[in-house]
């Protein structure tokens, strides 16, 4: 390239990156926190007298100035078993820049509808996947673009006790692209890779990776997602394939909701023996697929309509299957 | 049980019974900046729409139940409020997976607030609002938080009624 397009070049993505208008922020020190505690005791007469308590607590705080974040937490678990208990600590340091953000530490990513990588707290079911690594997000050009490597802490409660459901050794590197050429369209594109220490076969790692698109207007939306895992074979080698498909519209007037949603998957588990770094979509009620994401079709129809100011009917109906007997 | 746990609760008694005693804050503390997306994709800064009015914002969830109820009681109060510039910000701590599904909840249940997005938490975790749900705020024009409301219950329209007018009526004079 001459040097004279290099300046015209260098001139034109300087303006486009900086030419977007962001409100100015009021530097302001935010500091916000949780204190969370509970306490349990409770009895059992048969078949001998026993005492049992539990003690929960969580703490999480947040100090924000302008566009720095620094965030530390404790969460704590002591049962009348003390081999039983459990503490975790949170803490991260965090950039957020309407152009760029950096963050060091503890935190959660989903890409797309999760049928790539999902890490999230969900604190009814008491489930942590928290991911402890880096993470860079870019929001330039009409685009956002994530990359991220970490390992996760699946915590679980189960049988009485918080445990950690998967391999923390696992190694997670992943990124995403999303790119919005108007306003009413997003094209995206993701792709997560799974490394595990104690695999020894030739090209031991899963990946997984897939295209989406979508778009929105008024009265329709539309989501489609496609996600591809490559995986090996234990200790003979050699790449096993599994797939997911995912759309979902929506229709909207005022008065009037419609959401329609279908998914096929097959093998597209992306994990270990019994635990998940995806989540796939799924239309049951509960939110919790069959078959984990590794053989199962499906849809779901969800309405929501006010016809008159009085009136609001709400109802949904959910139906998935096992593509074949596993 | 441990001393340091009957500690740790003892704090936590201290720290959470005041805050019970009134939810009016009569320092105002001013609410944070921030900017997110609404459901049409359009991005709403907090900042832009401050001097126009009293602000209510109400955390949501499609799961809860109660957001639900509260954000129903609220449209007669948005209509009788809406032309002294009343403005709504409905913001959705549903995860990236319910978007469609908000949208067409939303637009069912003919709520003419702004519904914005908040995916990942980043803006409840601001407000410093946890895991309680609903969570609502007024602020009135400057920016300062005037009522802070966790949970709801019917009955808590009269509280917000009572804050909107008393921000409405500082404006007049």
């Amino acid at each position: 390239m001459k040097r004279k397009s290099k300046f015209f070049l260098f001139f034109f993505l300087f303006f486009y990156l900086y030419s977007q208008e962001e409100m100015p922020v009021e530097k302001k020190l935010n500091i916000s926190g949780e204190i969370k505690g509970e306490y349990w005791f409770w009895t059992k007469k048969e078949p001998e007298f026993k005492l049992s308590d539990h003690f929960e607590g969580k703490s999480r705080f947040l100090i924000n100035y302008e566009n720095i974040y620094l965030r530390a937490g404790i969460f704590l678990y002591q049962p009348s078993l003390p081999k039983k208990s459990l503490k975790e600590y949170y803490y991260n340091f965090e950039y957020s820049h309407p152009k760029i953000e950096f963050l060091l530490g503890n935190f959660y990513q989903v890409f797309g509808r999760s049928l790539t990588f999902r890490s999230y707290l969900n604190e009814d079911f008491r489930y942590d996947k928290v991911l402890f690594g880096g993470r860079a997000i870019s929001h330039i050009l009409k685009s956002d673009i994530t990359l991220f490597a970490g390992k996760m802490k699946n915590i679980i409660f189960q049988e009485n006790r918080y445990q950690y459901e998967n391999d923390t050794t696992d190694q997670l590197r992943g990124g995403e692209i999303i790119i919005y050429p108007f306003s009413f369209l997003e094209i995206g594109g993701r792709y997560v890779r799974l490394n595990k220490e104690k695999d020894i076969t030739p090209r031991a790692f899963t990946e997984i990776f897939g295209p989406s698109i979508s778009f929105t207007s008024n009265f329709f939306d539309f989501y489609y997602e496609f996600a591809e895992k490559l995986s090996t074979r234990e200790v003979i080698g050699g790449r096993k394939k599994g797939y997911g498909h995912y759309l979902v519209t929506s229709f909207t007037f005022t008065g009037f909701g419609l959401s329609l949603e279908g998914m096929k998957y097959d093998s597209i588990d992306f994990g270990g023996e019994g635990y998940r770094y995806n989540d796939v979509p799924t239309p049951s009620k509960e939110g919790i697929s069959i078959n984990r994401g590794r053989d199962e079709k499906g849809f779901g129809i969800s309405l929501n309509f006010t016809p008159f100011d009085f009136l609001n009917y709400e109802g949904s109906y959910g139906y998935l299957q096992t593509n074949k007997k596993d | 049980m441990k001393l340091r746990n009957l500690i740790f609760i003892l704090i936590l008694f201290f720290l959470i019974y005041p805050q019970e005693k009134t939810d009016t804050l009569k320092s105002y503390k001013k609410a944070p900046s921030f900017s997110l997306y609404n459901i049409n994709k359009e991005k709403i800064y907090l900042d832009s729409l401050l001097g126009k009015g009293p602000i209510f914002i109400s955390f949501w969830a499609l799961w809860c139940k109660l957001c639900i109820q509260e954000l129903d009681a609220f449209k007669k109060i948005y209509d009788q409020y809406e032309t002294l510039g009343l403005k709504v910000l409905a913001i959705s701590e549903d995860g990236p997976r319910a978007i469609n599904n908000v949208k067409s909840f939303v637009k069912g249940k003919k709520w003419k607030y702004e519904i914005l997005l908040d995916p990942d938490g980043k803006v409840r975790e601001l407000f410093g609002v946890g895991s309680t749900m609903p969570t609502s705020f007024i602020l009135d024009k400057k920016g300062n938080i005037r009522l802070v409301s966790r949970g709801y219950k019917k009955g808590d329209e009269k509280k917000f009624i009572r804050v909107i007018e008393e921000i409405i009526n500082e404006e007049k004079k």
